[in-house]
Parts: C-alpha cells; structure tokens; sequence
C-alpha cells in the first residue's frame, strides 16, 4: 500500500528518519526521496514531527518515570496513569475526560427539582461549565460543541447509579461507569458530584441522560433495553422519553440540544 | 546496566520512538489526555520487550504493534464507539491535517471508521498496512502470522469496506 504517486511505502520512509535502514539499502532510498515529489515532503514531516517531539516533551522526566514503573512492577501492567506524577497507585478510571480546573460548584440553589420523577428520592442535574462558573442546565438546554458538562445527584437512600447517555439517532452509551462494569457505588445524601466531566462533540439534536439508582449493582445488558424501550414507545423522540420502566429502584433524566 | 545507564537507554528509545507511538495513540484514542497515557504505558511495554526481539526484527515495526494493540485494547475497554463523540477532536484534527498529506489522511480516516467493524487481529493488519504503509510481509513478521494469513485479513477488511463505505480502502 503506497502513495498513487509513488510506491516508496510510508514505513520505509520511517525506517529511514529512524536510522534503521543502513549501507545500499538507505544510500539508494535517501537518492530516490531527494528526487521524488512526493517522498521528499513526507520524509520532511518526519523529521520535523522528530525534532517536534523532543522540543514538547519532557523526555528525561517521562524516562526516569517510565524506569520507576519497571522497577516497580516489571512484570505486570501498569493500570494507571502514574506518569502523571508520584501517587498510589489508582484504580484505571478511563473513559471521563478532562475538567483540568477546579470547579466552584455553587451550594444548593433551592429551587424546585426539575429533573426527578414524582414519588422518588433521587435526582440528577445537569451543569456545564461557563465562563461565571458553572450553571444548571434547563431541561431542552442548548449546549454547542466543546461546553463542559458535569452531574450531580441526590442519592435518594441509594448505593448504586448508573448512568448512560441516548441520542436522536438511538445511540445509547454508558456515561457511569465508563469502563463496560455496573453501576458506580455513590456517596449518601444530596447534591453530590460524580467524578470527572465531559466535552461535547459537534454532533447535533436532542440528547437525554438516564439515572438508574439502586441498591445493588446494574449491568448494561440490563439497562440498555429499558432505555431502548422507553424510546421506542415514544417513536424516538427523546424528548418524550422521559422514563423507563423499570421497579427496580429510582430514575432521573435530562435533555439537553446540542446546536451547532 | 546501572539505573543512569538504563534511564539513557529509555531516553533515547523514547526520543527515537516517541513521536510515531504518540502519533499511534492520538489517532486511535483522539482525545489528547487519554494518548498522552497511553504513549507512556505502551513504553513501559516497549522497554520490557526491548531485549527479546530479534536482532533482524525492525524496532519500528513492533514498537508500532506494541502501541496498535495498546490503544485497540483502550478502545475496548472503554465500551461504545460513541463515546469517540464526547472527546474534543479540533485540534486533534487541525493537528493531524498539518502532519499527513491529504490522501494518507482521507485512507487513515477511512479505516478508523471502519474499526468498530472488525476483530481485533484485522483491526490491527488493517492499520499497520493502509496507515502505515507496512507490507504483508512485514506485517507478517511483526505479528508472527502467516502470509495467507495476513492476505484472508486484508480480504476480510475489503469486504467490509465495500459493504460500509460503498468503495475500498485505496
């Protein structure tokens, strides 16, 4: 697999810039990339993202971190990002992304619960983050690509949450846990934070975020269908769907639209 | 090998190596955090295969299977390919559009649409030869499989590009 213009691969190009071809071999592809249109600016870009990557990253400090996780588990994987700085060891929390600052959520605002369903203890709400500092997000809350999104709850007398994601186009994804596991273990009480945050993309329409709390731990096999089915029987309307059914603890949802 | 001569050696596999296994993660991955990562848990992975190789193997084609794999197994981890939608791709992609000509980047964009497609080996013989321009042979080499092997996969993934994209993978 080549360039139309050319069949010199990409990987021997590499090869060259690296120093792994020697002798006729790399004397003859070095003659071919100095004449060839097409091979002379791919073996520049590599160069050039080489020096780029020395300049940009700490290579001493990332080696010397790189050997400490040898030296302390040589022979088994590394789970966490310990790159990042000395720590304990953390269990891998992958999926959330970002949210670098530190928020200064604001305290419970008092006003009416919009986002639980009558009879339960638990809620969820939708803030994102903006430039004041972070706001609750209104049912039907227009959010453009890039706003900054974070979840709080009221635990309702439940241990458990999980938490998925569903769009207009019936894309359901688990936001809680992130990792393909059951639901997340969460704090008692009332306005707490679930960890971490997320970025949207550019992708457009309504989108709505379920909240199934419970006192034991639920798989995706089991609520994906209930979501599934909540928006069937409203023809895919995600706006409608609102709720599934479900008797197996509390729920909560939000939409938002994503807008251009 | 004392710990200064050892931390040298790291230095230099990772400046030799960085750029093309941060390039690896980053296009897998695309959210800059989560590459970041892994290009430093591919290298410890590196750095405890680094001796066993083969003197004729070619660093550059494991190191690059070594992070394919890393980044492939990230992906599964993580559950649902729409997730990828949550992440901030502008710069990502303003980032990978200086680097690539347009045509390596049109075929490499093609095959990570693809990728949720496909088994874990094809996934990656389909990375190693359409985005990294490797051949079969070398694929074979790098993966410890048979030439026919390589060929059935390659097949497997021109199939299902047809049936996706309405067209091959050029």
């Amino acid at each position: 697999m080549t360039s139309s213009e050319c069949r010199t691969r990409l990987h021997a190009l590499r090869r060259l810039a690296l120093g792994e071809l020697v002798g006729a071999e790399a004397e003859a592809l070095r003659a071919h990339t100095a004449g060839c249109a097409t091979c002379a600016p791919r073996l520049e870009a590599l160069e050039r993202e080489q020096a780029a990557f020395a300049e940009r990253t700490d290579v001493a400090g990332d080696s010397a971190r790189i050997l400490a996780a040898l030296e302390a588990a040589p022979t088994t994987r590394a789970t966490a990002p310990w790159w990042r700085g000395p720590r304990a060891w953390a269990p891998l929390a992958f999926a959330l992304l970002i949210a670098a600052a530190v928020w200064r959520l604001p305290g419970p605002d008092g006003a009416g619960d919009t986002h639980r369903l009558k009879g339960g203890g638990a809620a969820l709400r939708m803030y994102v983050n903006q430039a004041e500092g972070p706001a609750l997000a209104e049912p039907g809350a227009p959010l453009g690509p890039g706003a900054q999104v974070q979840f709080r709850y009221d635990a309702g007398g439940h241990s458990h949450v999980y938490v998925v994601s569903v769009d207009g186009s019936g894309v359901i994804g688990a936001l809680y846990p992130s990792d393909g596991g059951a639901s997340v273990a969460i704090e008692p009480g009332a306005d707490r934070v679930l960890p971490g945050s997320i970025i949207l993309d550019d992708a457009v329409g309504p989108e709505r975020v379920f909240a199934l709390f419970s006192r034991a731990p639920l798989g995706f096999e089991e609520v994906e269908p209930l979501v599934r089915a909540a928006l069937e029987a409203h023809g895919g309307d995600v706006r409608a769907a609102d709720r599934v059914e479900w008797a197996g603890g509390d729920q909560a949802s939000v939409w938002f639209l994503k807008v251009p | 090998m004392g710990p200064g001569s050892k931390r040298q050696e790291i230095a230099e596999i990772y400046r030799r190596y960085g750029p093309v296994v941060s390039r690896r993660c980053r296009y897998l991955l695309r959210d800059p955090e989560a590459a970041r990562d892994a290009t430093q848990e591919v290298f410890v992975k590196v750095m405890r295969a680094f001796h066993t190789q083969r003197p004729d193997a070619s660093p550059l084609a494991w190191v690059l299977t070594i992070a394919t794999h890393h980044c492939l197994n990230v992906i599964a981890a993580r559950d649902a390919a729409w997730r990828q939608r949550f992440v901030r791709t502008e710069t990502l992609a303003r980032e990978v559009a200086e680097e690539a000509s347009g045509e390596l980047l049109v075929r490499a964009e093609q095959v990570r649409r693809l990728l949720g497609k496909l088994d874990d080996e094809t996934q990656q013989i389909a990375i190693h030869y359409y985005v990294d321009e490797m051949t079969q042979e070398e694929i074979g080499q790098a993966l410890d499989r048979s030439l026919p092997t390589i060929r059935k996969r390659l097949a497997k993934f021109q199939r299902v590009a047809q049936r996706e994209l309405g067209h091959d993978v050029e």
